[in-house]
């Protein structure tokens, strides 16, 4: 071994480390051997590059201090740096800003097309240029579409890598929203471009990974995902994302126990709600106040005490509301798991509904109430929503939170109807409808164009729009080439009766002795019995047209909505579709309709005395007299008063308190009709059955389905026919809770001068509304509408025998 | 001069004609990596033995000197198909080498070349084997300490073997220290994986190269440096030349631009999202769209016409990417194998009236399990030899003052990053020990921990510069560092000549904890 065979202490990095100059120090070469006992560091190179010639050269150069020469540089491939045209491909007008520049997130996803084009590409737009607008990012931003279209389908045969799918022109289709000349240009244009192109795709990209692994070692792959996870401990990001999704679980649990306790809430109300009644109707059996009138001078003279109309069950409800929740609102506060401080509760004065809204059952909420309604959601206090008094009723018939129903003022809702929507005053009684007359199918030719539909009915549809189904018939064909103007019809062959899918007519014509036979002849007594109607426009009524009671001289249509309904309800055949003809519409004045009006109410009054000595006979008779009411006609009538109510109300209105001080009942129900003709279809639904269904002597069925607002017992108080139809009035007037304070006015006024069984008291008393003053008998009430579609009849003869008359050939 | 009746093959080394930097012709020893056809004229790319791959070339067959052809050793070479080649040893190989080199080196100065016997090479296999055989479990406590002491014996017996294989090759100065070394490596047989990873210092994980299955390579870092599976292609370079702005690059290397777009003579970069297309024209079309004037991140320093702005790798991953498609042309070891989520880039722009030109970038990890502050660090060639790069390193280091913690970069370094960094590492430290005043008449002092935590530079760094600039010397007893005139006067001229400097007050830089911030 060697003389110097001491070992120097390692280097401590902590240790001073004197500082000298070497002219300091004379002797330092005499030390020179022990220097390199410091172990090398490694210079961090690869080792077969270290060695290389150059770094080498360069490296024993430095090793000399700054000594640096020319030729130990290490030489590398040249660059160029004097492109011509660089000043002008790159514009040179970029101020530097004065801040540092900070980007801001997204702003660079421009959404320009990763496309660009090239000389070829420019070509070809230019050629397309000739024939269609095209332009060059129009170009590209197909070509991107195109080209990432089928990237897609590239991604999804991977597997098969080869088998490129491109897109299809249908696909392209889809793909580009240009029109379809310039698609299939450029889409050809760009099939067979990258048919051609060798890589598949237009934009060049870098090659992705394949998922089965086998591109683990293709050079060409470049940026694949790291599946693994370097480290998995520290996955802060993943406890941020489950903190998130923690809270956000606790507050929906806390709402959905917000809601439950709501509900529960609600049903202890129902409960007692359920248990007032029965304790009134209790009481009242024990009194013997069948008639209801005890109660209705109960509730009077509540009315008296309180000028603004009494709501007691309502006001105790929400006061046991307010407590109940007052009470709950403390529970939880006492909870400390409800760590959230929840907004101060404020009892705001609830405004008290006006005696149309009805706790249960439908009800119409006047602007006053709307405006309680109109509170904004606020979702990060969800608590401030639930426990602010005003929203209860909302939440309690809408948990849907932002997604709910929110009422707008100005806007009248109706709450919605409970069971399945039956009932229709068109759809077969076995269905729960009322079969009314005047739903039935007819013969109706439209105005333009003009020509006959065949058979078809008409029905007030939404917002007072008149609706036309149609329906199939074997005698379709003959029914269209009827010629509506001529005089004379063509034969009208040995028809069937009305189609037997007319269910309406069949309920209502099964009195009728004359309909069964089908023969000609029978249709043709049928159709100058006016039983057989045929509608038609106006316009050339040659026979008569100077008719005064003419109908459609009268009252000129309105435009009618036809609607084409494939399959009715009752109706087995698809109805053939045409096109709807647009509406001649004559326009429908106020003043015409006031002239109407006034003309109505006095037929009414005529009719009236009529039928009120009739009527002493009691209401059977009426029920017995089936032949003079069965063909009576109120389609076209009760449309119009559908439509007109709807332009008219206020007039309405007027009218109506006028017609207070007559003190006649058809009149003041007759306005009652078109209250609820106004209000809702389902008001007319209730009504206008009603008529119908006494005049076929078969009242209890229709009473089941229109009385749907009220308790269920409410049938069990159903007299023979004559109370009935007051009931079922009772339900849709009850139903209509006007909102206007006249309105209201009104409606009571009627309501007084009804006959009121029980069970329409109790629905009374529910809704607690004053009750109403039992005047005469019962069956005024479904006289009235009745006499009134009476007066309908002669124009509608006339008309239907005008049509008769053309029939034979 | 080309003998067209030989086959001259894959593999075969011969010399072929160069002009050096002097513009002299010299005939130095390629191998010859591809053979290619154009309209019947052979073309033949060379890998200069001993010259940087950068320097590869398709040649004519004029230019080989035909005469003094080798053809491949069978036997000593690798096959072709797996890309290893007679100048890339296999990896288990270059692992034992590494750990060897240690040793050689500190005997050698690096001037005087490699030298790196067989001998020993086998030598330190059978001692790695001993060391796996000791570090396996063994049923009962005795039959341990008896397989220990073997594994010890073998070891000592082996590291003799060692000190002698070298006598035969090594002058004779510092075996003793070399031997010792050796040895007692050896006699700490538990642990030694890990003793020999904290003596090679280097990067990653050897044991493992050496199961020899193709698998995808470590997740952290940007860089490779086993490079045992390279493929071929990824050996010589595709791309004829790449257009960004005002200047035309020749590539150095590989890089995995889109397959189609390595046929063109020119790819056309824009110069600022650094997007590549194929053509002049597309460029035009591109640039109407492009608004981009500066890279797309946040410009976190600027002082006269020198940005740099700092781009995350996640949320640009297209711009990302782009540079690196850039970068990897220049960069050898530089991996693309992953995407870039992990990394952060600051890059350094000039200003002028066109926008923020890019000059050269690093990358960085957002979280470096091993203090790197640098994965991968280019200036553009354009730029090259003009300080640019040294502002480059300079700068990360300054965010790793701001981080507080030291940095290194990371793992192998290029020739010219070796070059660079040594150099900037040199001029920093000796500017601190240049400006140490004498206090109360006592010699200046400095601890290795104090210079590293004023440049932030990793201790290793500072001790293996102040070895490389020669300055730490055993003096009486005690570690000693002396400037030599010739120190001095090289660095008072270097820093001359040192214009371009970081100011960290113009770097409004605040650190990112990545690590709560989630995973990257």
């Amino acid at each position: 071994m060697s003389k110097l065979s001491f070992r120097a202490r390692a280097l401590d990095a902590s240790k001073p480390l004197p500082v000298f100059r070497c002219e300091d120090l004379p002797d330092l070469h005499e030390y020179a051997s022990i220097n390199r006992a410091v172990p090398q560091m490694p210079t961090g190179m690869e080792k077969e590059e270290e060695s290389e010639h150059h770094l080498q050269r360069a490296i024993s150069a430095q090793q000399v201090y700054g000594e640096k020469r020319d030729n130990m540089v290490i030489p590398v491939p040249e660059a160029e740096s004097n492109i011509a045209y660089y000043e002008s491909l790159y514009p040179g007008d970029f101020k530097m800003p004065k801040q540092l520049i900070h980007i801001q997130p997204f702003s660079l996803d421009t959404e320009q097309p990763d496309y660009d084009l090239d000389s070829e590409d420019e070509a070809f737009v230019n050629k397309l240029k000739k024939k269609m607008d095209v332009g060059a990012l129009q170009f590209e931003e197909m070509i991107d579409r195109l080209e990432k279209g089928s990237g897609q389908q590239m991604l999804l045969s991977k597997a098969t890598c080869i088998a490129l799918k491109p897109v299809t022109l249908q696909e392209a289709k889809l793909l580009l929203k240009e029109d379809d000349e310039l698609i299939k240009e450029v889409f050809e244009y760009w099939s067979k471009k990258r048919k051609t192109c060798q890589s598949g795709s237009l934009i060049p990209v870098v090659k992705q990974e394949k998922r089965d692994g086998s591109s683990t070692n293709d050079p060409y792959v470049a940026f694949r995902r790291r599946t693994e996870k370097m480290q998995t401990r520290k996955n802060r990001k993943n406890d941020e994302a489950s903190y998130e999704k923690m809270l956000k679980l606790r507050r929906d649990l806390s709402r959905a126990v917000t809601i439950l306790e709501m509900i529960k809430r609600r049903e202890k109300s129902k409960r007692e709600l359920l248990h007032l009644t029965l304790e009134i109707v209790e009481k009242r059996n024990n009194m013997s106040d069948f008639g209801g009138e005890v109660m209705a001078e109960v509730l009077a003279q509540r009315a008296l005490e309180k000028p603004v109309i009494p709501l007691i069950p309502i006001t105790n409800s929400t006061q046991y509301r307010h407590t109940e929740h007052d009470r709950d609102y403390k529970i939880k506060m006492d909870k400390p798991e409800v760590v959230r401080q929840k907004r101060k509760y404020e009892k705001k004065p609830k405004p008290l509904p006006l005696a149309g809204s009805v706790h249960s059952g439908p009800s119409v909420f006047n602007t006053k109430d709307l405006n309680q309604y109109d509170f904004p959601s606020s979702d990060d206090e969800p608590f401030s929503q639930m426990f602010s008094g005003s929203s209860e009723v909302e939440e309690e018939n809408d948990p849907d939170g932002v997604f709910g129903f929110r009422r707008r003022t100005g806007c009248q809702y109706h709450s919605a109807r409970s069971g399945p929507v039956s009932g229709w005053p068109w759809s077969d009684p076995a269905e729960g409808g009322v079969a009314d007359v005047r739903y039935r199918y007819s013969l109706t030719t439209l105005t333009v164009p003009r020509r006959c539909l065949g058979l078809a009915r008409r029905r007030v549809g939404r917002g007072g729009r008149v609706l036309l189904d149609r329906a199939h018939s074997e005698w379709d064909t003959v029914y269209h080439g009827l010629d509506p103007d001529s005089p004379a019809f063509p034969s009208l062959s040995p028809t069937q009766q009305q189609p037997s899918t007319d269910t309406s007519h069949t309920s209502t014509d099964t009195s009728a002795p004359s309909a069964t036979p089908p023969d000609l002849t029978q249709i043709l007594l049928n159709i100058k019995a006016c039983r057989w109607r045929h509608f038609k426009p106006r316009t050339a009524p040659p026979d008569d047209p100077d008719n005064p009671e003419h109908w459609s001289t009268r009252r000129p249509r309105r435009g009618f909505l036809i609607r084409p309904i494939r399959t009715l309800q009752t109706q087995r055949g698809p109805a053939s579709i045409r096109p709807p003809p647009p509406p001649p519409t004559p326009a429908f004045t106020a003043e015409q309709y006031q002239q109407h009006q006034e003309q109505l109410v006095l037929m009414q009054k005529q009719q009236l005395e009529q039928v009120q000595q009739h009527q002493q006979t009691g209401s059977s008779a009426v029920t017995n007299n089936p032949q003079s009411l069965v063909s009576k006609t109120i389609d076209a009538a009760s449309a119009q008063f559908a439509a007109s109510a709807l332009v008219t109300h206020e007039q309405l209105l007027a009218l109506k308190s006028k017609d207070e001080g007559v003190g006649v009942n058809g009149v003041v129900s007759a306005s009652g009709v078109y209250k609820g003709l106004h209000h809702t279809s389902s008001a007319v639904s209730s009504i206008l059955p009603s008529v119908g269904s006494t005049s076929t002597s078969c009242p209890s069925p229709t009473i089941a389905t229109t009385t749907n607002n009220g308790t269920s017992s409410a049938n069990h108080h159903v007299g023979p026919a004559g109370p009935a139809p007051g009931q079922a009035l009772m339900g849709g007037a009850v139903r209509v809770s006007v909102p206007s304070p006249a309105g209201t006015l009104s409606v009571r006024q009627l309501q007084r001068q009804l006959t009121v069984p029980a069970s329409a008291l109790k629905l009374a008393a529910n809704a607690n509304r004053p009750l109403p003053k039992v005047t005469t008998g019962s069956t005024t009430l479904d006289m009235g509408p009745r006499e009134n579609h009476d007066q309908e009849k002669p124009p509608l003869n006339s008309l239907t025998e005008n049509t008769v008359a053309m029939e034979v050939t | 001069m080309a003998d067209h009746s030989v086959e001259i093959t894959e593999g075969c080394r011969l010399p072929v004609l160069r002009r050096n930097q002097e513009n002299e012709d010299e005939w130095p020893l390629a191998e010859i990596l591809s053979v290619k056809d154009i309209s019947g004229r052979k073309l033949y790319y060379v890998h200069y033995v001993d010259f940087n791959k950068r320097l590869d070339e398709w040649v004519t067959p004029d230019r080989l000197d035909i005469k003094k052809l080798q053809f491949p050793k069978k036997e000593a070479k690798t096959p072709m198909k797996n890309g290893l080649s007679g100048s890339r040893p296999s990896s288990p190989e270059r692992d034992v080498k590494k750990s060897l080199d240690l040793h050689v080196q500190s005997a050698s100065a690096p001037s005087r070349g490699k030298t790196v016997p067989t001998p020993k090479r086998k030598a330190e296999s059978v001692s790695l084997a001993t060391q796996v055989t000791a570090a396996t479990p063994v049923p009962s406590l005795p039959a341990s300490t008896e397989a220990s002491q073997a594994a010890l014996y073998t070891a000592i017996r082996d590291a003799s073997f060692n000190i002698k294989s070298r006598e035969e090759h090594e002058p004779l100065t510092s075996l003793t220290t070399n031997g010792t070394t050796s040895i007692q490596r050896h006699l700490i047989p538990p642990q030694p994986g890990r003793k020999r990873k904290n003596c090679g210092g280097t990067d990653e994980d050897s044991q493992d190269s050496s199961d020899g299955i193709p698998s995808a390579p470590r997740m952290t870092g940007s860089l490779v440096s086993d490079r045992s599976h390279d493929d071929i292609v990824t050996r010589m370079k595709n791309i004829g030349c790449i257009e960004l702005g005002r200047h035309r690059l020749k590539p150095w290397y590989f890089s995995p631009y889109p397959q189609e777009l390595t046929s063109l003579p020119i790819i056309y970069l824009c110069e600022f999202c650094l997007k590549y297309l194929k053509s002049l024209k597309c460029l035009q079309r591109h640039l109407t769209k492009c608004n981009l004037r500066h890279p797309p991140g946040n410009e976190i320093y600027r002082k006269g016409t020198i940005s740099f702005f700092e781009i995350d790798g996640r949320k640009n991953k297209a711009y990302s990417q782009n540079l690196c498609l850039l970068a990897k042309c220049f960069l050898d070891h530089k991996t693309l194998y992953y995407d870039t989520d992990p990394f952060l880039f600051y890059v350094m722009t000039e200003y002028d009236p066109k926008g923020f030109h890019i000059v050269g970038y690093f990358s960085k990890e957002k979280e470096s399990t091993e203090d790197y502050n640098v994965a991968c660090i280019l200036t553009l060639p354009p730029y090259q030899r003009r300080g640019y790069g040294k502002l480059l390193i300079e700068f990360s280091y300054e965010l790793s003052k701001v981080e507080g913690k030291t940095g290194t970069p990371e793992k192998p370094l290029s020739d010219l990053g070796l070059l660079s960094y040594r150099s900037y590492w040199s001029q920093t430290i000796l500017e601190i020990l240049m400006d140490l005043k004498s206090e109360n008449g006592e010699r200046p002092q400095i601890t290795i921990n104090e210079i590293s935590e004023i440049t932030s530079i990793k201790k290793e760094d500072v001790i293996s510069t102040l070895q490389y600039l020669n300055l730490i010397n055993y003096y009486k007893g005690q570690y000693i560092l002396t400037l030599s005139e010739d120190i001095v006067e090289g660095h008072e001229c270097a820093m001359q000549k040192r214009h371009l400097r970081i100011d960290p007050k113009c770097l409004h830089f605040t650190p990112k904890d990545w690590s709560k911030r989630g995973k990257w």
